[in-house]
């Protein structure tokens, strides 16, 4: 697909968000503090699209294979100590089968904290920070939509971008109006069929790997908690390709570049959110068809929303794609 | 005792000292410190204490009036931070109470606790 205008018609989402605070003797004995909070969601969509099929035979007569769950746990273990863990179960048609999987389980250790800084380090599995959405993509009530936008937030390679294991360092900048949030994270994401297909056109008989850590980098700018919010997001990733048995293509490297830029206005009863992501893909060694191929794939999408009360949203959105720019 | 700032009148502009705290904490709080610790993301007064934040349901109008003229927040993007720590992994979400008087009530009791209510007249005090 060179040129991809998705033309999602009619999504319908049953999201039912269960929240628990709970403050019990049992997680006093488990943290420090007794400061704990579980949380959880559960949600269950339904998918139809006129041509191509997402979410299972979303083209036919629709699909319901579009259902996740998750919980977490906190709590503050000490001053300076924050805990969190979050198990999710998605089911989205053949990317994801249901299969419960750490979502994130880290340590904060907060290192600053005065009237205009914190900051800190995060150690374990950690959310990528990467655009507006991609660290709360997997509940529903912290995307942007029943689906993000997929220019920039693509279900294909949700795997590569959604979670590292490694650290991430953190900091929080206040001013009088305005706060800026700056987070790294380095670390190893998960690999798969779904991002060898997006990154060589098809599954071959080798595997993907990733040569270093994956790193992103995030700086959001919101003026007066969100009214405003501005972001730029740059992940470096560097991946090599093992060949498998009777392979067609031989060991090699694929490096991407990735920029994304964001803008989101938050009126009372409106939003508009935009963001652009370029991404430089770098072939090497890995065959005739593939050398000294170099390209550009980006995509941008701009979503216009509606708030008549707090808890219902309508948006329409246009959203675009192009796997070589150059095409 | 809870050390109680300042007067809520319906119509009238908050003023960023429009919160309430528990009586063991004596720091000053400045309105990039409100903002930040009403949108969850600073965990410990600068004495390392924890800080336990309350506040009424999202649609309760005195929460509302809050966020918006106290905080400059409207409540909707509050609750979205809110669910964006929670969902990540980064935060938790304040303690939500049903009323002024169970606000009240928690704060006073709780040590490093902070909320928000309207400044009670002298006759409401003497009441108590």
């Amino acid at each position: 697909m060179k040129n991809n205008t998705y033309l999602a018609l009619f999504f319908c989402c049953l999201s039912a968000w269960n929240n628990v605070s709970a403050d019990t003797g049992l997680f006093d004995k488990a943290f420090k503090n007794g400061n704990s909070q579980i949380h959880g969601f559960i949600t269950q969509g339904y998918t139809y699209t006129t041509d191509n099929n997402f979410f299972g035979e979303s083209s036919d007569n629709g699909s319901f294979e579009f259902t996740e769950l998750g919980i977490n746990i906190s709590g503050r273990l000490s001053e300076r100590v924050f805990g969190s863990a979050q198990v999710i179960s998605r089911t989205t048609g053949a990317f994801y089968d249901g299969k419960p999987d750490i979502d994130y389980a880290m340590l904060d250790f907060n290192a600053i904290s005065n009237e205009n800084w914190l900051g800190g380090i995060r150690v374990g599995r950690t959310k990528n920070p990467y655009g507006l959405y991609n660290d709360g993509r997997d509940a529903a009530v912290t995307r942007n939509g029943i689906l993000l936008p997929q220019s920039i937030y693509f279900d294909k390679v949700r795997n590569l971008v959604m979670h590292s294991d490694g650290l991430q360092l953190y900091a929080d900048i206040s001013m009088d109006n305005a706060d800026l949030y700056v987070q790294s994270a380095y670390g190893y994401a998960e690999m798969g069929v779904n991002v060898e297909h997006t990154y060589l056109a098809r599954n071959f008989p080798g595997v993907l790997e990733e040569r270093k850590p994956l790193s992103v980098t995030r700086f959001i700018y919101e003026h007066m908690g969100g009214l405003l919010r501005l972001g730029y997001t740059k992940a470096l990733g560097d991946m090599e390709y093992e060949p498998g048995l009777f392979d067609p293509i031989s060991a090699g490297q694929i490096d991407f570049d990735l920029d994304i830029f964001s803008l989101e206005y938050n009126h009372e009863h409106w939003s508009i959110t935009a963001e652009y992501m370029q991404q430089d893909i770098d072939w090497q060694n890995l065959s005739v068809l593939h050398d000294n191929n170099d390209h550009v794939a980006d995509g941008y999408y701009l979503q216009f929303t509606v708030r008549p009360e707090d808890k219902t949203e309508f948006f329409i959105r246009y959203d675009v794609s192009h796997t070589d720019r150059d095409d | 005792m809870t050390a109680v700032c300042f007067l809520l009148i319906p119509g009238v502009v908050w003023s960023t000292e429009n919160f309430i705290v528990n009586s063991n904490v004596s720091q000053e709080i400045s309105s990039s410190e409100l903002r930040s610790i009403f949108s969850m993301r600073r965990r410990t007064w600068q004495d390392g204490s924890a800080i336990h934040v309350f506040v009424l349901p999202d649609q309760h109008p005195v929460h509302k009036s809050f966020c918006k003229n106290a905080l400059g927040i409207f409540s909707h993007r509050l609750r979205k931070t809110w669910n964006r720590l929670v969902f990540t992994g980064t935060g938790q979400a304040p303690i939500e109470v049903d009323s002024i008087e169970e606000m009240r009530s928690r704060v006073m009791n709780t040590p490093g606790a902070i909320g928000y209510a309207p400044l009670q007249t002298k006759d409401q005090k003497n009441e108590e």
